[in-house]
């Protein structure tokens, strides 16, 4: 049985697997390297304007700024047109019924269909983030507030947020019949989080005195203030991802053992 | 009998649990804009002032209002309404039936484009007409008509956005890869679209995108006339039409 469960999972990983995570590893490279030539392009006032905006110094700060939402774009989208696929789309064709009529558990079907799109979703976080630590390293150095550690652990950072988002995700996912309806309450979990970098760049007087609050919630600015601190955030980063990402998955499942199948 | 079609599609998709949640998309928009134009920085006022050549407070909320709020927003509707286009009925098998009706392929791709196109115009106008009496009392010096005249505008980039992703769809033919590339492709453009008004040496070059022609309003605000409203809708109208007659073409070799 167990043998039979491995190579299911093998199956299931492999269609997975498919053009959904390549493309988006290889645009989101793409995307990268392009934002890494465009910035410098940009007329001084613009850049000067970003550093002002979000209270971050030198070219480097603000390619990263732009760089981090690339990551948590491609990353998160990644994983949530895969999740669509492996949860909506066989509920919306009505196969739903037909797959799990086989000698497998619903909580063995979910974990074996949302694992490996997560982990593709990782993939493109993380390689996303290796190159981003590859084209930030000509703006750092001496005097420079940015550094290759630190872009890279802040990459993993928001790939952490993505695929915690993911699994929270499923959830929903579990209980809508449209696939595209899922697309849009995954698009509002997604920008959620980059509300109050907004409300940093038109409303910086909500923070005056709530410093450690903004320290907190304003994401991509606020990895590059504590830049020394980003190794160690990292690590809790992904320690957290990880126990969220497992507890909204265990919920997922006890969700899905209740859910009517049609 | 199609333009029944496209009524009764049209009256389908508006009561789907998708466009509801799209309309509380919208609503939260237009409720959160008081909030964020009410004290701007001196510094973005001051950006703004270098980028469209104006000191008119007005301008502060029009290019919140266009380019925090409705392009994301038309970005991810418009791969909500059209993404899927025909993907979704031949999975389900309904394909073959629809095109035994006295239907063409091409025909039904256009007229649930159409259709799409119209839900989207439903929000987005309703969008504005909400938004107007409440921003007009709390944005000093709101002019009503450079308001309108910018959404009548960018709403043709919203059709662009429906009309791409309806294009994507029946090119790719599968769901989730058509949605993420759609989605990729008009988050880029979204990204690229004021381009022009950072670096004037690019504005020739982002003339070529349809989102920077549906937010040329906003670099004519003291002195719009006609011509600065109209030559874009022409421009867009062309591109969508394009857009659309390449959907149309690829559906007549669809396998059905």
């Amino acid at each position: 049985m167990q043998a039979t469960l491995r190579r299911y999972r093998l199956l299931e990983a492999r269609h997975a697997v498919g053009w959904v995570p390549l493309v988006s590893l290889l645009v989101g490279v793409a995307i990268v390297v392009f934002t890494a030539m465009l910035i410098p392009l940009l007329p001084t006032a613009v850049n000067a304007f970003m550093e002002r905006a979000f209270l971050i110094r030198g070219l480097g700060a603000v390619l990263l700024v732009n760089e981090y939402t690339g990551i948590y774009m491609l990353a998160f989208f990644c994983g949530a047109a895969g999740l669509m696929r492996a949860l909506v789309e066989p509920r919306e064709n009505r196969s739903l019924e037909m797959l799990l009529s086989k000698p497998i558990s619903r909580r063995a079907f979910l974990m074996a269909r949302v694992g490996p799109v997560l982990l593709a979703s990782t993939v493109v976080g993380v390689v996303m983030s290796l190159v981003t630590g590859l084209v930030v390293r000509p703006f750092t150095g001496e005097g420079s507030t940015v550094s290759v550690a630190g872009a890279i652990g802040s990459g993993l950072i928001f790939t952490a947020l993505a695929v915690l988002l993911l699994s929270v995700l499923v959830v929903p996912l579990l209980l809508v019949r449209d696939a595209f309806q899922g697309l849009l309450i995954a698009f509002v979990l997604w920008i959620a989080p980059m509300f109050p970098t907004v409300v940093l760049l038109y409303r910086p007087d909500l923070y005056e005195g709530r410093d450690r609050l903004r320290d907190l919630l304003v994401l991509g600015p606020n990895l590059l203030w504590y830049d020394a601190s980003v190794p160690l955030l990292t690590v809790i980063a992904l320690a957290v991802a990880f126990v969220g990402s497992w507890g909204a998955l265990v919920l997922g499942a006890r969700v899905f053992e209740r859910t009517e199948l049609r | 009998m199609k333009a029944r079609f496209l009524w009764l599609d049209v009256r389908a998709t508006l009561g789907e649990r998708k466009t509801l949640l799209a309309a509380g998309l919208m609503a939260y928009a237009v409720l959160i804009m008081p909030v964020l134009v009410a004290k701007p920085p001196e510094h973005v006022l001051s950006a703004l002032k270098g980028w469209f050549s104006t000191s008119d407070p007005f301008i502060l909320f029009l290019f919140i209002w266009t380019d925090l709020a409705m392009n994301k927003i038309i970005t991810i509707l418009g791969v909500v309404l059209a993404g899927s286009l025909l993907i979704r009925e031949r999975e389900t098998g309904q394909l073959a039936v629809l095109l035994s009706k006295p239907v063409s392929p091409a025909s039904y791709f256009l007229a649930r484009s159409l259709s799409a196109c119209a839900v989207m115009a439903v929000l987005y106008i309703g969008a504005h007409l909400a938004a107007a009496p409440l921003v007009a009392r709390s944005v000093p010096g709101f002019r009503t008509g450079v308001f309108f005249a910018s959404m009548a505008v960018h709403l043709f980039s919203a059709f662009f956005a429906v009309c791409l992703s309806a294009l994507v769809s029946v090119l790719i033919q599968k769901r989730a890869l058509a949605g993420l590339v759609s989605l990729l492709v008009l988050s880029l453009l979204v990204g690229l679209a004021f381009m022009g008004f950072y670096n004037p040496a690019w504005r020739e070059l982002s003339f070529f995108n349809p989102i920077t022609q549906g937010i040329s309003v906003l670099g004519h605000v003291d002195d719009l006339r006609p011509g600065h409203v109209l030559a874009p809708i022409a421009v867009l109208l062309g591109i969508n039409t394009v857009v659309l007659a390449l959907g149309a073409l690829r559906v007549r070799h669809l396998e059905v």
